[in-house]
């Protein structure tokens, strides 16, 4: 039979080499067999493929966006303002009269100079907490900010010169140094800002129910939309709040101050959807968690640990309450319904 | 596709609002894209408004571009979260889960001839797959991302993306070798 389709089908990409670091079999012939029955595998699901519209049409689709994007671009380069035109100035005297060449290295220099201080402007450092650790981080201007597992914090390298921003995707928990400068946490859909305080961010942009969450400990915080600054909220001590797309909502009594901390010290308190929890799982512990029908990812799962748990503790107690099952697969778990019978 | 260098270059150059830069990424990328997308979705309008947003998006945040982070995964990741997106507002209002539109595309006479029986189960197996286990899997076979990449797009570690792209391609072989006498041995 051929399974070969006539139209233009996309580069096909090389079965990547550590999948077979994954392969641990007892004998070296049985492991050949493996290699070439996965190596089959990989090939036989370019079928996968076979309905896929043909290279013309994404080509003509591709030539129709690329229209709307450069009309885009060009109306907006239009509406910046033209720069002055340049006037000629009647030359004056100069009172030192420089040689060609101390021009040009003076104009390198400066060249140099202005370059070296744009790039060390620009760059920026990212600190990331990996799986199963968190990350603590001290701030140039005394500020310290815990990192939960998973989470990356980045700043330019001119953090707290003129403003102190960092960014945030995922969960930290800050102390910021008292200052006049305001301290900036931006995150997927808002900012936080404050002077000086304690205080907690969760955005995790691919949750269940996409939010960024904030709790004070200690002081005021400042938490606004990203896009309409309308929406925004001043909170104080014990307090929280929550912005779901561009609008600010409470956060559910439930989920208090108290839960909202507990990570930094190895308690797992939290009261979200299956299909959050899971992920927090698979950050805090770095272990895979699936969940095996769909429609359980919405259920709402509360988990109230005090203290440092192991995740087969925490998988145990969501089964107990929500009548669920969970296994052990390679590198994690599965959860699912129980069986009724 | 480009190599890291090109993204690396390209990124420097956006950052400074070189639409030249922007117009080569744009040809490199925007096929692999739309097919990204027309696989996310099923559905060839939603995609083209994705990658378009996408470029779009990237065109607006061009300044805050790091280039010492993948461009690459920041295009994935932003065609991701709008197609993610699409499929949650597309469930709202339909209350079907969009996945079941890939299989309602009413292909032609001339491409049911084509569609083997091996990509109706191809597509019924991976469709069965755990949902972030297909995505890994999709993204390393289809997309060609190196398992950094898809960590970055997925927000895993990379030793977890090897184990959810091992574990496809064991499930996967061990059902189509179920269908063992429809292929040559």
């Amino acid at each position: 039979m051929n399974w070969d389709s006539q139209h233009n089908k996309p580069h096909t990409p090389p079965l990547p080499e550590e999948v077979w670091d994954a392969l641990k079999p007892e004998r070296e012939e049985e492991r050949e067999e493996e290699r070439a029955a996965l190596a089959e595998t990989w090939a036989l699901a370019e079928h996968y493929r076979d309905l896929e519209p043909d290279e013309a049409t994404f080509q003509q689709m591709g030539a129709d966006i690329w229209a709307t994007l450069e009309a885009t671009i060009q109306e907006e380069s239009a509406a910046e303002v033209a720069p002055a035109p340049l006037r000629l100035v009647k030359s004056r005297p100069r009172i030192f009269q420089l040689r060609p060449w101390h021009q040009v290295a003076m104009a390198a220099c400066l060249a140099l100079l202005i370059g070296v201080v744009f790039i060390l402007s620009q760059q920026s450092i990212t600190h990331t907490a990996p799986f199963g650790e968190t990350a603590t981080i001290d701030l140039p201007d005394g500020s310290q900010v815990i990192l939960n597992s998973g989470s990356t914090l980045s700043h330019q390298r001119t953090f707290g010169e003129e403003i102190r921003r960092v960014t945030l995707e995922g969960e930290a928990f800050f102390s910021v140094a008292k200052s006049e400068i305001p301290f900036v946490v931006g995150t997927f859909n808002g900012t936080t800002t404050v002077v000086g305080t304690q205080f907690n961010v969760r955005a995790w942009k691919d949750d269940i129910e996409p939010a960024t969450d904030v709790s004070v400990l200690e002081g005021k915080v400042r938490l606004a939309a990203q896009q309409t600054a309308q929406h925004a909220i001043t909170l104080t001590a014990g307090e929280s709040a929550r912005l779901v797309a561009q609008s600010i909502t409470p956060t559910p009594l439930e989920e208090s101050v108290d839960n909202a901390l507990a990570w930094r010290t190895g308690s797992f308190k939290l009261v979200k959807p299956l299909g959050t929890v899971a992920r927090e799982l698979e950050r805090r512990y770095d272990v895979i968690l699936e969940v095996a029908e769909t429609d359980l990812l919405n259920e709402p799962v509360a988990i109230l640990k005090e203290s440092p748990a192991s995740v087969e503790a925490i998988l145990s107690d969501i089964a107990e309450i929500k009548n669920y099952e969970y296994r052990a697969i390679p590198g994690g778990y599965e959860i699912k319904r129980a069986d009724t019978e | 596709m480009p190599s890291e260098d090109s993204f690396t270059h390209w990124s420097e150059r956006l950052q400074s609002s070189d639409q030249r830069a922007f117009s080569e990424l744009f040809q490199a990328m925007n096929t692999v894209l739309l097919r990204y997308a027309w696989r996310f979705t099923g559905d060839q309008e939603a995609a083209r408004d994705i990658v378009q947003d996408a470029f779009l998006k990237l065109w607006q945040i061009r300044e805050d571009v790091d280039p010492s982070r993948s461009l690459k995964a920041l295009l994935y990741t932003m065609v991701r979260n709008l197609a993610l997106n699409y499929k949650r507002s597309a469930q709202h209002t339909n209350g079907v889960l969009p996945e079941h539109d890939l299989h309602d595309h009413a292909p032609s006479a001339d491409q049911r001839v084509g569609a083997s029986l091996l990509h109706e189960r191809l597509h019924q197996y991976i469709e069965e797959m755990p949902a972030r286990r297909r995505e890994a899997f999709m993204l390393s076979r289809f997309e060609g991302l190196s398992h950094e990449e898809i960590a970055a797009v997925m927000g895993l570690t990379p030793r977890t993306v090897n184990t959810h792209i091992v574990l496809a391609l064991k499930d996967l072989r061990k059902r189509l070798s179920a269908l063992q006498p429809d292929r040559t041995p």
